[in-house]
């Protein structure tokens, strides 16, 4: 596939961002490639409520 | 590849923490990696630890996608500036960026696992 960009003008007034986390990139500027990969992992053992003290989840 | 140049015209962050970059420049390449145990617990003390080790979520191999997409694109900047007037940030964390400038190839991972520990007395369910 052949793709071509005509970039005009860009122009942003202003930008307000609470928070930036996890490995994550506020680019104002150019680029050539962003791979991104993500893992979220709250299976069941990870969310416990217990009568009394319970000792941490087994590792999984 | 031609680039073009970012002008910012003001910029406020507040706080950039925990191997988080502000980068006023170009850079190449950049490959932030991210690994947090997140532990919410009831009850005054904390025992026992928690150790990447013991968990499959930071062991795994990270699935980056093999290929290259076969695409050939070409760019032409008719404008060889990008204008912000202001950009406002309260907080950058864990190993975030903050970039002004080019950033060629970026390649970034992030694993997260919570822990939720409750006590009954607080959450009759």
């Amino acid at each position: 596939m052949f793709m071509e960009v005509h970039n005009y003008g860009l122009h942003v007034g202003s930008v307000e961002i609470d928070a930036i986390g996890s490995s994550s990139v506020f680019l104002i500027g150019d680029n050539e490639s962003i791979v991104l990969s993500s893992f979220f992992d709250t299976p069941p053992e990870s969310y416990i409520v217990a009568a009394n003290l319970v000792p941490l989840a087994p590792p999984a | 590849m031609s680039k073009r140049t970012s002008v910012v015209k003001h910029l406020k962050t507040n706080s950039v923490i925990n191997s988080s970059i502000q980068n006023i420049g170009d850079t190449h390449q950049a490959n932030p990696v991210t690994r947090v145990i997140a532990l919410q617990k009831e009850g005054p003390t904390f025992q026992g630890d928690l150790q990447f080790e013991d968990y499959s979520i930071f062991q795994r191999e990270a699935n980056w996608p093999d290929s290259q997409p076969n695409v050939i694109k070409r760019t032409v900047h008719h404008n060889p500036y990008i204008h912000v007037n202001n950009a406002s940030i309260i907080a950058a964390s864990a190993s975030s960026i903050i970039h002004v400038g080019n950033l060629n190839y970026l390649s970034a991972e992030s694993r997260i696992k919570h822990f939720r520990i409750l006590l009954a007395q607080f959450h009759p369910d």
